[in-house]
């Protein structure tokens, strides 16, 4: 089911950065939000104990799993 | 199949490899993870606003950012642990914003309030120390990734609130006089009470679940005394007592543990020894700023709702309207199923996105009209509109526990 | 510093978070703003309640979460904008300081201005606005003279009618009685910033942790 706040549609946004430019981003968390907007006030506010060069967020629904863990490891 | 699953869990906890999801976990792991999930976001949330009160008394704007960097911290922390506990089926909105003051798990040192900057420095000191002691235990420990993973910001981040204790105590100490005295009376309430932070001693205490699922390492017994041997030292170092000393290479406390606290007076009698059971009724009772804490984070919530009245009744509305649509197949809600991955409103039409749990599903077409009908009963509403989309794709993970529970009742392995 | 006292209070808790976080960024402007008034040769920055330029909206704290709404989708539209103005002008020393500053601030006025369509909060952001444009100035005041000297890359003109765009045009509201404006405090009201404060601002409280003689 969705997540629910005071306003009356959000969606799951998942975080990602990196802290120099030689290294990969990797996923350092993720934000709930009503829209892209508010996510990317969000995620600086919430993600900022990194000098981050890099920042980037992506809706949750656009995200499309291959495979979990576990699924490949048998 | 449950108990292939069981021994699959078994398998990946003894092997030291982590959880990574729902799927994975037996129900009693789930329970123990949610439960210590929950104690950590309390603690984090109701700190900050104890440490916002003091803050406000702060003697100069450097001060005070210091004390807002380090309520931001708290509250980031926090939202890692509800984050991942909405993750696992529960609903951040309602553990903040609805629960009951006296529901909130969190130590009892927060319900005294911390009414001077020289409070909220030593709390720095000694409470982070003990948060620090306790989430560096799970931290290591953790058999849960997400968790885990969250964990390595909120340790970085504790060790600043360590150093903001730790710096503005010793400057305080040396200005002498009455800001030093002042720094001694916090120390003498709040040590003790940063000592009972760490809970029973490990011969009262019930087995814990905790451990044998590696949520945590160590036992109180083990932690108290790891406090213990960085605050006695610091608060030697920087001359200011502490009711405990070291013996060979353990420390000892000067006072019968446990012992009676007057919270309004904040004042220790150590000649009035109590049991734990007097401990544990108050701290069931809660202190004197319990409510007035949650009720500050609490207020706008429920101020703001009214505004929103309209479209969140209309939306919960339809949300429990489809989690009364069965599946046609199998005895399992649409929401449960994980199948409805959006509700908009748009004047008074409602638009759903729908997936399937098959391409082929065979019940599509039985399952849209169901969902038709039963929306246009709904008061407000007009038309429906049911957009099906196959991205991103359903997989058993979308269950909602109590999904996933309904089916395992029925005889189906998920 | 407004914004800070809301790091409890908000609706939901990365409203709380983000609070905190714009807090911290503005008293972090206020720093690189009165740095770069010293570095130019003022050296006179305020030291009492009357004496602050602030916008009245911010003398006292807020009691709803919809005054903080329109404090931070309207201000901080209108504070970009100035300081946007101040970074395309001719002075070097602003140009390349306030490239962080107006990235920061974007991210605050959006967070207003996502709220400010989930709420009821319209009669606060006019209000919010009516202080913006007083604090912003009368056309053909300091602010268009600032402009001709290239100081300023917008006049009063252009900050308003882009105000506009962003946070919606004005109803129409009492016309602006500019003869009651003082051109240094930037308003026509009387008042200033609470005593709490004001005590914290001026480290009043320090002394108390300073060594004795010191």
């Amino acid at each position: 089911m969705g997540f629910v706040r005071v306003h009356h549609d959000v969606q799951e946004y998942e975080v990602f950065a990196r802290k120099t430019r030689l290294e990969p981003l990797r996923q350092v968390g993720a934000v709930v939000a009503p829209d892209d907007e508010l996510a990317m006030a969000y995620a600086r506010a919430t993600y900022d104990e990194e000098r981050w060069v890099e920042m980037m967020i992506v809706p949750k629904a656009a995200v499309i799993q291959l495979w979990a863990p576990g699924e490949a490891e048998a | 199949m449950e108990s292939s699953n069981s021994a699959a869990f078994e398998g990946l906890l003894k092997r030291g490899e982590l959880i990574e999801s729902v799927s994975e976990m037996t129900p009693d792991y789930l329970r123990e993870l949610k439960h210590t999930l929950i104690v950590s976001g309390d603690t984090e949330l109701i700190s900050a606003p104890a440490y916002y009160l003091a803050a406000r008394k702060a003697p100069s704007v450097n001060a005070f950012m210091t004390g807002i960097a380090i309520i931001q911290d708290e509250l980031a922390h926090a939202h890692i642990a509800y984050h991942i506990l909405e993750e696992l089926g529960e609903s951040q909105e309602a553990l903040i914003f609805k629960r009951d003051p006296k529901a909130f798990r969190y130590p009892y040192a927060f319900d005294v309030p911390l009414e001077s900057w020289t409070e909220l420095v030593v709390a720095n000191a000694m409470y982070d120390q003990a948060g620090f002691c306790l989430l560096g235990d799970i931290h290591e420990q953790c058999s849960y990734g997400p968790w885990k993973r969250g964990l390595v910001k909120v340790m970085a981040e504790e060790n600043f609130h360590l150093r903001n204790g730790r710096n503005w105590s010793k400057r305080i100490s040396q200005a002498g006089g009455a800001a030093k005295e002042e720094l001694q009376r916090a120390v003498d309430w709040m040590f003790p009470l940063t000592v009972e932070w760490f809970g029973l001693p490990d011969n009262l205490k019930q087995h814990s679940a905790q451990l044998d699922y590696r949520l945590k390492g160590l036992t109180n017994d083990q932690l108290r005394p790891q406090w213990l041997s960085t605050v006695v030292p610091f608060m030697a170092s920087i001359g200011i007592q502490v009711p405990a000393h070291q013996e060979n290479s353990h420390y000892v406390l000067d006072y019968p543990f446990p012992s009676t606290f007057d919270a309004e007076a904040k004042r220790w009698d150590f000649n009035d020894p109590c049991t734990w059971d007097d401990v544990l009724s108050r701290w069931r009772a809660r202190g004197p700023r319990n409510a007035e804490m949650v009720a500050l984070f609490q207020e706008s919530f429920s101020k703001f709702l009214p505004q929103r009245g309209r479209e969140i009744s209309l939306q919960q509305r339809i949300w429990s309207a489809l989690a009364q649509i069965d599946d046609p197949e199998m005895p399992i809600n649409l929401v449960d199923l994980g199948v409805v991955y959006g509700v908009a409103l748009e004047g008074r039409t409602v638009r759903v996105r729908l997936t399937f749990t098959a391409m082929g599903c065979p019940a599509s077409d039985m399952i849209i009209g169901d969902i038709r009908e039963r929306l246009l009963a709904e008061p407000g509403v007009d038309e429906v509109a049911i957009d099906v989309v196959w991205d991103p794709p359903w997989s058993s993970s979308r269950m909602t526990v109590e999904g996933r529970e309904a089916l395992r009742a029925w005889g189906l392995s998920v | 510093m407004r914004y800070a006292e809301w790091c409890i209070a908000a609706p939901t808790l990365e409203a709380d978070i983000a609070a905190a976080a714009m807090g911290l960024d503005d008293i972090g402007h206020s720093r690189v703003l009165y740095g770069s008034l010293r570095e130019l040769g003022v050296a006179d920055v305020a030291d009492e309640a009357g004496s602050y330029a602030n916008v009245p909206y911010l003398d006292r704290p807020w009691a709803e979460w919809t005054a903080f709404v329109a404090a931070n989708g309207v201000l901080d539209s209108a504070f970009t904008l100035m300081i946007e103005a101040l970074a395309g002008g001719n002075v070097e020393v602003l140009r390349s300081r306030l490239k962080k500053m107006l990235q920061e601030e974007r991210y605050h006025a959006m967070h207003g201005r996502s709220w400010m369509r989930e709420s009821r909060a319209a009669a606060d952001a006019e209000q919010a606005r009516r202080d913006a444009i007083v604090w912003i100035g009368p056309e053909g005041g300091d602010v268009d003279d600032l402009h001709h000297k290239g100081i300023l890359s917008l006049g009063v003109r252009d900050i308003r009618r882009r105000l506009d765009e962003q946070v919606g045009a004005a109803p129409a509201s009492p016309p602006i009685d500019w003869k009651a404006w003082d051109p240094v405090r930037r308003r026509i009201s009387p008042g200033g910033i609470d005593e709490l404060t004001l005590g914290m601002l001026q480290g009043l409280a320090e002394k108390r942790y300073m060594p004795a003689g010191a």
